[in-house]
């Protein structure tokens, strides 16, 4: 492999498997669908069966449930339980499809097809996080959820109260700050995630090639990739607390202000 | 000096400059957690959650270098 075949080996865009009218099915598409398939089988098979003392799965799941509910409880407060769900949802599935992306048959598995004179691989599975889709369609989700809640704590009054600042004079630059602000943090949250997980990627694959070519390859070739995929794992897992924390932190922003006023 | 040029050379002064600064911060995020931790060890769980989010949110500044770098040397170098 040389350096023009490493270049053509990156690509932003997820790669088209096939297309179905108008629908382009990409690789990310693909994995986020066996992601998906994966919890719901979790949840199923944890849930269909349920005991009062619980088997070991059920007990997996119970910590895993227990411990984000404990972290989202204790800023939070009372609508914990209204938001919990997209919370956790959030956490889980970003965890999971990072580290899943880790696997070997991720990259490597995929359709061969020769295009002028070059072998091209079109993988089947792409971690869904390294295409600017599913970050942000995620960042919508949760900006919309925000200022639906904000609306629904502080009602529209308050709202714009907010929003104009406590000077009258200042109010439409203090409008101006404020969209910015809350346009900012979709458009934040979801280039944080797909900018790591996609320049993991980048970085595994110039590893494995500059690994290839060197003279350590013969001496440790393989080793020096498995570092850099044990860095992979822990990003995934601090951008998954990343994503759902800072989700966290903007719905107790927008909660807040209301239970404030109660006290008064 | 042409266009693809220009771009790949644009690219690696994004992701170098742009890292400079979150690097520092970082670096000021990881030194005031330790002191922290230093001072009073039992702050670690509850300095972990707000240190993670601080940390992200440095590094993200880095990250838009990154993928203005990619979007430079993949798509506008073409």
């Amino acid at each position: 492999m040389n350096v023009e075949e490493l270049i053509a080996k990156i690509s932003i865009p997820p790669e088209v498997l096939f297309t179905i009218g108008p629908l382009r099915l990409t690789n990310t598409i693909l994995t986020t669908y066996v992601v998906m398939a994966l919890l719901v089988w979790f949840a199923v098979s944890v849930s269909r069966n349920l005991q009062l003392v619980p088997g070991r799965l059920q007990n997996l799941a119970e910590m895993i449930i227990e411990t984000l509910l404990n972290t989202v409880e204790g800023s939070l407060g009372r609508p914990t339980r209204t938001y919990f769900p997209l919370i956790a949802t959030l956490f889980i599935f970003i965890l999971v499809a990072n580290w899943l992306s880790l696997f070997p048959l991720f990259g490597t598995v995929g359709l061969r097809e020769v295009e002028e004179g070059h072998e091209k691989l079109t993988p089947f599975f792409r971690a869904p996080n390294s295409d600017i889709n599913t970050p942000w369609s995620m960042g919508l989700i949760v900006f919309f959820v925000v200022q639906v809640t904000a609306v629904r704590y502080q009602g529209a009054k308050g709202v714009l109260k907010e929003w104009a600042g406590p000077v009258l004079a200042l109010s439409p630059l203090m409008f101006v700050v404020h969209l910015v602000s809350e346009l900012s943090r979709p458009l934040s949250l979801s280039f944080r995630l797909f900018g790591n997980i996609l320049g993991g990627d980048v970085l595994l694959t110039v590893m494995s090639f500059i690994t290839q070519k060197t003279a350590v390859a013969y001496v440790a070739g393989g080793l020096i990739p498995i570092v850099f995929m044990g860095l992979e794992a822990l990003f995934g897992l601090v951008q998954a607390i990343i994503f759902s924390m800072l989700t966290m932190a903007y719905l107790t922003l927008a909660t807040a202000h209301h239970e404030a006023e109660e006290h008064h | 000096m042409d266009h693809g040029s220009a771009a790949r050379i644009a690219a690696g002064l994004a992701i170098g400059i742009g890292a400079i600064g979150p690097g520092i911060g970082i670096g000021i995020a990881v030194r005031g957690a330790m002191e922290a931790i230093g001072r009073n060890p039992e702050s670690r769980d509850v300095l972990f959650a707000p240190f993670i989010i601080g940390i992200g949110l440095a590094e993200a500044v880095a990250i838009y270098g990154f993928v203005t770098a990619l979007i430079l040397s993949f798509v506008l170098s073409a």
